[in-house]
Parts: structure tokens; C-alpha cells; sequence
């Protein structure tokens, strides 16, 4: 992996080559979930049939244990964003967004303690990458879209971000990664430990 | 990735057609100077440099950690490859961001600080407007030398704006070649290596390979010394000690966690550095003037210990009653308190015993 600090318009790294050739490999034959996207607010909590690389979801497909495993290295992540990840729960999803999804700008629940949004793949040519945001309402930067690429920032209450409305072909493959306090986070079904 | 220029005085702009025809389409850029958008009272000044960051809090916070040249051999000038190696620190996107880079960050802000004190601004800030509930200036690129000239209090700077609001109507717009010329043209470097990115409906004009990078890592480790590593202790007179605490326990109870704070009577100034052990750094106050907004909170600018200079015993403001100093500093050590003691007002009252001094503008201490 290599990544890039940057400090505009708040602290957070550029990412590439994130996962391995083989675990890349893998989420990028990942086939389409049958998440229902038929209604679309901005938000995903209204988006049913996601998926969570959580225990049980791992047991029943095993291929993607690997990539559960990589993402649970809490010291190395730890190291890497300097971030306390002692303790913290791993929340991984694996996204197959489309049009007319978008992702309205927001700030993360501190509880999730570490952001890390991952680009996967994507049939459309244009950058579908994550937008920031100085406030919630001024736009400053779109990041690059690079395949196996993203970005990572640990949380606070001025990181906004989103995926700002644009019209997209085909699937948008993404993942998003958190590390929950297990205190607060009540979906641990949701969680990888 | 945008075009990619060696830039000149001399450069031939028939050489950017395409960025000229882009240019054209969106011609809203102006050459506006930072002081007048700065007097404006539209103006927020609560975003000024455009981070969100406070880079002095994420500087303190790390403070503990060694420097990069302390724990890095790869950026040894003795080494033959360290010129392959400095030239590639932000090409590779490994380089110097493998280490703590909020600590380089804040390094950055203090080199940057003092770099304009002496010799101002080397090449413009560029940036974009917004109106909000107040007009927004977003600084980038050269947000970090943008919020480093509002710390140092110097004001008079020109800025490249993207106006595309006509926001500030009475500020005419440039044209492709005279844009080109003011974002790119200036005196540090003989010759720039600059990306021309297009971002949404502007273009940035980004620098690329330089060694000024060189400059954070010295200013890294003479800043690790000179703070030894600790965070500042923070002196109050104690005639009012219980109106400033109170003020900056209000304003950010985490950070007032973190800081040592000692009433002192104020006849025991001269013996900051002496009860110091003669290290690190220490500031004294002696004003209950909501102030601290500016240096302990949230806003990331106006802050008086990016003032501080290695080479500088104090930094103090007009009315002296906010003073900085830097412990170590060889003009400090004279404070031994036999020598305090027998000295006369005139010598202690106007810090007789140094010339090595940084001023806090006064205009810093204004509170939004």
C-alpha cells in the first residue's frame, strides 16, 4: 500500500494499491448482491440487502475470508493512520452502487473511529470517486478514482464527505471500511472479530 | 494528471491552447489583494487558508515524537543519494509522509511563517469565493502559505481568486496570459516545474518537484529542541489567574487538560525560563481578554507560538502582556535569579536582555 497525506481541506491519506493483486482479485469478481437501491435519499441506511463482511456473511463465503483477515490488521492500521484501534470491531461493506445513488455530504459517527473508503472497480469512465467538503456545503476536491486507490482519515466532526450527484453507467464497486466500538455499535452482525 | 510546464518568465503560452480554450469558457479569475478581502465585512475569517485542521493542536499533539532527521538517515546531504531521495519527496508517494506527518505539518506552518516574515510571499496563493452567510475564501493551492501570512499578521499579499459568482464586482477579471503570469511567475525559484489541473470548472496550478521540503525537516528538528518535546507550560499572573483559566477552560477543555498552567506573580516573569531548567518552551499571560479562541482553539490560524523562531529568546505583543519564551535560548540563560534580582526595572520591564525578539501583532488578538 501507499498513501498520501494530505491536509486540504482536513487531514486525511490518498490511498493506492491498497489491497494485494490476489485480494483485489477477488472483490472485483465479486458478483452483484441483491441490495435494493429502488429508493435513493442520499443516505444508505434505507438501501436493504447490503453486505457486510461480518462472522456469519464470512463463513458462508469463505473466499472472502482472506480479505476480512487483511482489513482486521488493527496494529498495522493503527500504525498506519495513527489512529487507537484497540478493541475496535472490524465493518467492512462491499458496495455495488448505481445511478441514480449518491452519497449526501455528512460527517462519519465518531464510534466508527476510522474511515477508510476503498475503489474497487467501475464500469462508468468518469472519476466516480469520494467528494470533500470544507463544510457541509462548500465542495473543494474530488479525489482521483484509481482501481485498488481511495482515501483514509480518522474521524471528527469536520471531515465532510459524500459522492456528489452525477449521472453514472453501470456499477460503482466500492468498499467501505470502519472500525465500530463495540460498546455502541449495536449491529455486530455487521462486524468481522 | 494535468499538463506539465517548465515555467519561465520567458514561457511560450501557445504551448497551453487547450488550457486557454478551457480558460476561456470559465474567464472568472482576479488578482485580489488579501488585506482588502481581509477588511472586507463580508469576509469569514473563521476559514481562513480554507483548513479545517487546526495544524498547531496536531503539531502539539505529536510533539513527543523525535524529528524526521532524528530518526532518518535517508536525508543525510553527505549521502550520495540523498539528492535522488529529496528531489522525489513529493513525486513518491512514500518519502516523507512515511513519518509523522503532523508533526511535519505544523513544521511546514512554522518554516513557512518566518520564510514570509523575511522575505514575503514567494509566489501567490490561488484559490475560489463563495458567498455563505459570509463570503468564504478558499485557499488552494497555497493554503498553507495563505494562513502562514495571516499568522505572521502581514496582510498585504496578492491572492489568484476564482470568482465565478462576480462576488467581488469592483476586482476585474485577467485574462488567459496575464492569469498565467501572476499564478506562476515569482522570485524563489529560477525555473517551476507546475501541473495545470483541471478541477471542475478552474484550473489549478500545482507545483511539483522542489527541495523546499528540505526546509520543514531542519525547522522539524530545530522545533523538536526547542519545545523539548513537551508542550508549552503556560504562566498566568495571578492577580487575574482565575479569570484566565476559567476563559480557557471554557473555550477548550480538552486541550486545557493537556497544558500546564502556573500562577505567577508577575515580578517572577524574568524567571519563567530559570524554573525551566532552562528548556522548552513557556508563555505567559496577563490579560483576561477573551484571547484564547486564537491559539488554543479551534480556529487554525492566529496562533502567537507559531512565532516562536529558534533563534529568537521571545515573542511578546504590544502591550507585553502576552510573552513567549524560548527557554533554551542563549539570551534566557542570563535570567539566573541573582541576576533578576539585582537588576532595575528599566532592564527587566523592557527585556534588556535580548534583542532576539519576535512580535505578536496586535490585530492577531481580535476575536471573531
Amino acid at each position: 500500500m501507499i498513501k498520501k497525506s494530505k491536509s486540504f481541506p482536513w487531514h486525511h491519506y490518498e490511498l493506492q494499491n491498497f489491497f494485494p493483486n490476489d485480494l483485489l482479485k477477488v472483490l472485483q469478481e465479486e458478483q452483484l448482491n441483491n441490495a435494493d437501491y429502488s429508493e435513493i435519499t442520499g443516505f444508505r441506511d434505507v438501501i436493504k440487502g447490503r453486505t457486510f463482511l461480518g462472522n456469519q456473511y464470512i463463513e458462508n463465503n469463505p473466499h472472502l475470508k482472506p480479505v476480512a483477515e487483511f482489513l482486521n490488521q488493527k496494529d498495522f492500521f493503527e500504525e498506519q493512520f495513527k489512529v487507537d484501534l484497540q478493541g475496535k470491531l472490524l465493518r467492512a461493506e462491499l458496495i455495488w452502487d448505481r445511478y441514480p445513488f449518491f452519497h449526501d455530504v455528512h460527517i462519519d459517527l465518531p464510534c466508527k473511529n476510522l474511515t477508510m473508503i476503498l475503489n474497487i472497480c467501475k464500469e462508468d469512465e468518469q472519476n466516480l470517486s469520494t467528494d470533500l467538503y470544507l463544510t457541509k456545503d462548500i465542495h473543494v476536491k474530488k479525489l482521483d478514482w484509481h482501481d485498488n486507490g481511495g482515501v483514509a482519515f480518522k474521524i471528527t466532526d469536520k471531515k465532510w464527505h459524500g459522492f456528489a450527484p452525477i449521472e453514472y453507467k453501470g456499477i460503482r464497486k466500492i468498499m467501505i471500511i470502519n472500525y465500530v466500538d463495540p460498546d455502541e455499535w449495536r449491529d455486530k452482525e455487521q462486524c468481522f472479530y | 494528471m494535468g499538463k506539465i510546464i517548465k515555467y519561465t518568465n520567458d514561457f511560450d503560452t501557445s504551448l497551453l491552447s487547450e488550457e486557454r480554450e478551457f480558460f476561456n469558457k470559465n474567464p472568472f479569475y482576479k488578482k485580489v489583494l488579501d488585506s482588502d478581502l481581509y477588511k472586507d465585512k463580508r469576509y469569514d475569517k473563521s476559514h481562513a487558508g480554507g483548513l479545517s485542521d487546526n495544524i498547531f493542536e496536531m503539531y502539539l499533539k505529536n510533539i513527543g515524537e523525535p524529528a524526521i532527521l532524528e530518526i532518518e538517515n535517508r536525508f543525510n546531504p553527505s549521502n550520495k543519494n540523498f539528492f535522488a531521495n529529496i528531489n522525489t519527496i513529493k513525486k513518491d508517494m512514500g518519502g516523507a509522509w512515511e513519518y509523522n506527518d503532523f508533526k511535519f505539518r505544523g513544521a511546514k506552518l512554522f518554516w513557512l511563517v518566518h520564510d514570509i516574515l523575511i522575505n514575503g510571499l514567494s509566489y501567490k496563493p490561488q484559490g475560489f469565493i463563495k458567498q455563505m452567510a459570509k463570503i468564504l475564501y478558499v485557499s488552494h493551492p497555497g493554503t498553507y502559505r495563505h494562513l502562514a501570512s495571516d499568522i505572521a499578521g502581514l496582510h498585504n499579499f496578492e491572492t489568484i481568486v476564482f470568482d465565478e459568482k462576480n462576488i467581488l464586482s469592483n476586482n476585474e477579471t485577467l485574462d488567459f496570459d496575464t492569469w498565467l503570469h501572476e499564478t506562476c511567475s515569482g522570485w524563489a525559484r529560477k525555473e517551476r516545474e507546475l501541473e495545470l489541473q483541471i478541477d471542475e470548472n478552474k484550473i489549478e496550478v500545482h507545483e511539483k518537484n522542489n527541495f523546499h521540503d528540505w526546509n520543514i525537516f531542519i525547522y522539524d528538528l530545530y522545533l523538536s529542541k526547542m519545545f523539548n518535546y513537551n508542550l508549552p507550560n503556560v504562566y498566568v499572573n495571578k492577580e487575574i489567574s482565575h479569570a484566565v483559566i476559567h476563559e480557557l477552560k471554557n473555550n477548550d477543555e480538552k486541550i486545557y487538560k493537556q497544558i500546564k498552567i502556573t500562577p505567577i506573580d508577575k515580578n517572577d516573569v524574568p524567571l519563567i525560563p530559570f524554573r525551566n531548567s532552562f528548556k522548552g518552551i513557556s508563555m505567559y499571560i496577563s490579560t483576561d481578554k477573551k484571547l484564547f479562541p486564537l491559539w488554543f482553539g479551534t480556529t487554525p490560524y492566529c496562533i502567537p507560538f507559531f512565532l516562536c523562531h529558534p533563534s529568537n529568546a521571545l515573542a511578546y505583543n504590544e502591550d507585553k502582556d502576552i510573552v513567549i519564551f524560548n527557554n533554551s535560548h542563549i539570551d534566557n540563560k542570563k535570567l539566573i535569579p541573582q541576576l533578576v534580582e539585582e537588576s532595575t526595572g528599566r532592564y527587566i520591564n523592557n527585556f534588556g536582555w535580548t534583542d532576539k525578539v519576535s512580535h505578536i501583532k496586535t490585530e492577531l488578538r481580535e476575536t471573531e
